[in-house]
Order: C-alpha cells, then structure tokens, then sequence
C-alpha cells in the first residue's frame, strides 16, 4: 500500500480563479487517481514544477505575472517529459493551434465538461509515464557497457560487482579495502557513475599526497586571511564535491587532526572552512580507500575508532588476484584489447603458454601489475604472439615484482627437452636480471659477484636479450 | 520547387490554390477525389499537403493520416471553414504543421506555405 503511494502521480493544475481551482482540484483527484498541486500563478507554478517535477500540468492562458503559454515553454526547458494541458475562456483557434504548437498536448475552451478534462488528464499522465519509462531504460542501455570496470565470472568478482551496483543506490558512506592494485579507485568510480550522482564529476583526493595542513584547507576550503598566504576565500574540495562523491583514497594516511574533522562532516553533513564560524550544509558521499590495515592503526592509537566505525558502514573488500585466477585470461584478453587498439597493434595474440605463464605467476601488484605487464609486452612484443618470454621481459622492468621461484613456472609439463630448456631460460634470466640489478648495470661486477666469467656472462645475457642500460 | 498536392471537395477552391502557388514556382496536383489524392501519393513524391477538413466521403484528417502513413516526411496545411479546437488538436496530432481558417488570402497563403516549406 505504501509502495502505491509513493507511486502516485502528480498533478499541477494552475489558474488565478482560486474557486475554479478547488472544483478542479476535487474532479480530477477524484477520477484521476493522483496527487493534485494547485498554483494561482505562472511563477508560483513554475516554482513548484521544479521541486515536484509534476507528471501532468493543467493551466490556464490567461494569468497576471506568466501567462500559461510561456509557462508551458519554460515547463517544456525544464522537463521535457511534463504534460501540459491548456485550458482557456477566452480561446482563439489561433491560441490554441500557438499552443499546440508549442507543446501543450490538448486545448479545452472553459466551460468544458468535466469528463472531457478527466480524460484529458489521464491520457496526458500516460504519456508522460511512458516517456519518463522510455527515457529510463535509454538512460540504463547507454549505461550498461562501461557499467564498474570490473572484468570477470569468478565469484568473488560476481558478487563485488553486485555489492558495488546495490551500493550505488543509496547514500552511505563506503569503505574500499583491498590490496594495492586491486581497482579501490575502479570500485568507487563504479560506485559512484551508477549512482544517482553521476551526472556530475567525482572527486578524488589522494591523502598521502597532501601536507597536514594543506590537506586540511583543501577538504575544508578557507576564508580570506584564515592564515598567512590565504589571500583569497577558498572552496574546499567537500563544497566542490557538493551533489556529487568525495573519493579520499588511501585514508589511513591522514593526520589524526583531519580525522577529527572528518568526522564532523560526516556525522553533521556540514564543513566549516578554516577561519569562519559559520558552517555550511554540504551533501556529499564519501568513498574512502585504503589498502592498510586500520584495526592495527586504531589499536596503536592513529586512527580514530569513531571515525572508523563512521566510514566502515559499508565496507567492500576487493579480492587480490590471486584470489580470482581463474579471471586472469579473460583480463589479460581484455587489456590486450586495449592496448593493441592503442599501440595499433591489432591482431595481436598470446601463446597459450603465455596464458598459462600469466595464471602461475604470483602477482604480488595485483590487477594495476597485471595490466603493466601486458601493457610492456605488447610493446616489446616483435611478431604475432606474445610469448612467455615476451611476458618475462616486460615482468623484469617491473621494479616492484620479485624474481620467480623457478619451480613455480609453467613449464614443467610437456616435452621434457623443451621444458627443460625453458626453465634453464627462465632460471638464467632472472638470475641474470637480479645479478644485473644488484650491480646497476655493471657487467664486470655482476659476473664477478656471480663467479661467472665476464664474456661468458655477457654471452648469457645476448642469449636471453638481456641488456645492461636497462639497469643502469 | 516544391510538388504540392492540395485536396478539397469544391473544385473552385483547388484551382485558385492552384493558380496562386503555380506563379510562386510550385508544382500544383489538383483533387477533388479523397480516392484520387491517396493513389496518386502511392507513387509520386509530395513535398507539401494542402487539405480542407470536409470532403466529400472522409474527412481531411483522415486524409492526413493515411498521407503521413505512405510518406512520412511530408509537410502538411490543414484548412477549414469550421474551425474547431478539435479538429485542430487532431490536424496537428497527427502531423499537421499549420491549421488555417478560410477563407485565407493570398498572401497568408503564400506566407503559410514558404514557412512550411522551409521547416
């Protein structure tokens, strides 16, 4: 029943003849099924429509401050799916074929009969159900594809996209947990473009990256003079965010000083820029991040418990990858998609050791590490397929990555000769790379560190296209 | 210039149309048969519609629609003696891009139709 309600239509019927109005008013609650609005005015109608966002208006022409023909053009500028109905007493065809025209979807002469109006009315409410219905379902196509930026069929994937969709439909505050490279910052944007507040921009403030006290005057804005340097009044980045999301990534970082306002906005929805005593309204929906652990930062007394509990009311954990490996070549695919449109480089594809190359790796980087690597491969990559070795060599640009225990590779299966002669490859190249990266580059020093002889050394690293300036 | 076809029971009246868009340049098809006007939009292109309400077996309206039906980028006038709220909520529901009460002079004719024409 309730449900029924909040689904009622609305009705705006406006008219300077307030008596008129009243009559009106009980018709067509009545036999319309609706909730009715009543204006006396164009201006005062004009107001209402932009707070009600009425289903169907009914008005008449001739009104002292708006008459009702430019009311329904300035009805039309604002929502396009609004019904107009005209009404006049003193009707001309010429009015009523302007106003038709114009938009108005019927045009009654007063006095009219009360069933003509009705009928009026309720087509006019149908159509505007079925443009408003219509406008939706363009409004979720032309939504759909890019919908989180999540790729996968794994379940922990399935059910984070499922987590974040249902997520977006309300208003709370939500906290992004996950390793790093694990997309916190796809997950909020997913977040937030399927929200109600996609139309504007999200904001995103990266904490660390941020001075104590600039940060502060950057979250909270300043007025004129608040401190030496604050020549001008500053919006801060939460009256910025204002109707839109407030992305703070990687939030354990900040000083407890922050928090402590933090928390005041969050819990008052209102900020108070450095140096004024009066606070401002904001409406904002924070996303925080973080891929520290805050327990143990609350338990050593550097995040503040409260503030925990504020932002932790929807929590979202991110899997690692390890944790949806079986998601990993339908990524790899998709972003040598990517890349290979942006480097035109179309056409190119993975062996399928280099699939299973990519599904053994460890990847302590998660999805960002992923990425990179395939990024670097199809680069590097000299003919039609990427290879493991191709993958390897893109793997050791990566400063971040350790070095492959030998007996986690792919290559134990298969022709004996072939395997083996893979594995001595991969095991001499990261020996190479991690002898090369100890020494910077130096040659001489790496072999001699490694007891190998300089020219044999350097015979290896011709072998495996390993090149010393990559160290340097 | 345009191919305009213009429709109405009194054979007078289509004639002065005629006569009036000829000289603007037009290319005028005269009816007097709803039947006649509807067969020959079956197989030649109509840039304009010119079309009063009472005729002899349907009204313009209809007319109207069923010319929309088989070439739906024609522009369209509707005319009448008798106008009425409805019929000009319907002309133009149903594609109509002018409503003109006659008798229409020459000049609002001629206005009316440039318009039209360039919409």
């Amino acid at each position: 029943m309730k449900e029924k309600d909040t689904l009622k239509r609305r009705v705006l019927i406006v008219d300077d003849e307030e008596d008129f109005l009243f009559l009106l008013k009980k018709v067509i609650s009545r036999k319309c099924d609706c909730d009715v609005s009543l204006a006396t005015s164009g201006l005062q109608a004009l107001e209402i429509a932009e707070s009600l966002h009425p289903d169907a208006v009914l008005t008449d022409i001739k009104m002292p401050d708006l008459d009702g023909l430019e009311l329904l053009k300035r009805l039309t500028e604002l929502d396009s799916t609004i019904t107009t109905v005209v009404m006049t007493g003193y009707g001309t065809i010429e009015m009523a074929v302007q106003a038709l025209k114009d938009g108005a979807y019927d045009f009654h002469q007063k006095p009219f009969d009360n069933d003509k109006i009705v009928g009026s009315i309720i087509r006019a409410l149908e159509r505007t159900h079925l443009l408003r219905e219509n406008r939706q379902l363009q409004h979720l196509l032309t939504k759909a594809p890019p919908k989180t930026g999540f790729t996968g069929r794994s379940k922990p994937i399935v059910y984070t996209v499922e987590l974040l969709s249902r997520l977006a439909t309300s208003c709370a505050t939500v906290l992004i947990r996950g390793e790093s490279g694990t997309g916190k910052e796809v997950a909020a944007r997913a977040i937030h473009s399927m929200s109600k507040r996609a139309d504007k921009d999200m904001i995103t403030v990266n904490c660390p990256a941020l001075p104590e006290h600039i940060l502060e005057s950057e979250l909270f804005g300043y007025v004129k003079g608040a401190f030496t340097g604050a020549e001008t009044d500053k919006d801060g980045l939460f009256l910025e965010a204002n109707g839109s999301t407030l992305l703070l990534d990687e939030i354990a970082d900040i000083p407890v000083s922050v928090q402590t306002k933090l928390l005041r906005v969050l819990q008052e929805k209102e900020i108070q820029p450095l140096g004024q005593t009066k606070t401002i309204k904001v409406d904002v929906r924070v996303i925080a991040s973080t891929n520290q652990n805050l327990e143990e930062k609350m338990e050593r007394g550097e995040f503040r418990e409260d503030l925990f509990y504020r932002l932790n009311v929807m929590p979202v954990t991110l899997p690692p990858l390890a944790k949806i490996r079986e998601d990993i070549p339908l990524l790899a695919h998709q972003f040598l998609g990517e890349f290979a449109l942006e480097y035109e480089r179309e056409g190119l594809e993975f062996t399928s050791e280099a699939i299973q190359f990519l599904m053994q790796k460890s990847w302590k980087g998660n999805v960002r590490q992923l990425k990179n690597t395939i990024n670097r491969a199809t680069l590097l990559c000299k003919d039609q397929f990427i290879t493991p070795e191709d993958l390897m060599a893109s793997v050791r640009f990566d400063q971040n990555s350790e070095p492959e225990p030998v007996a986690d590779c792919a290559f134990l299966t298969g022709n004996y000769r072939d395997a083996k002669e893979k594995t001595v490859q991969r095991f001499t190249t990261a020996y190479l790379v991690q002898a090369l990266k100890k020494s910077d580059g130096n040659v001489s020093a790496a072999a001699r560190q490694s007891g190998v002889d300089r020219q044999a050394f350097q015979r290896l690293m011709r072998k495996y296209g390993i090149k010393s300036e990559d160290f340097r | 210039m345009a191919e305009i076809l213009t429709l109405d029971d009194v054979q007078d009246a289509v004639v002065l149309i005629r006569k009036i868009l000829s000289r603007r340049g037009h290319t005028v098809h005269t009816f007097t048969e709803e039947e006649d006007a509807i067969r020959y939009a079956l197989k030649n292109h109509i840039d304009l519609a010119i079309l009063d309400i009472k005729l002899k077996k349907m009204s313009g309206i209809e007319v109207l629609a069923e010319l929309k039906r088989l070439q739906p980028e024609m522009k369209a006038i509707i005319l009448t003696g008798y106008p009425t709220v409805e019929t000009a909520r319907d002309a133009l529901s149903f594609g109509a891009n002018e409503y003109c009460v006659k008798p229409i002079d020459k000049q609002e004719l001629e206005s009316k139709v440039e318009k039209v024409l360039q919409l």
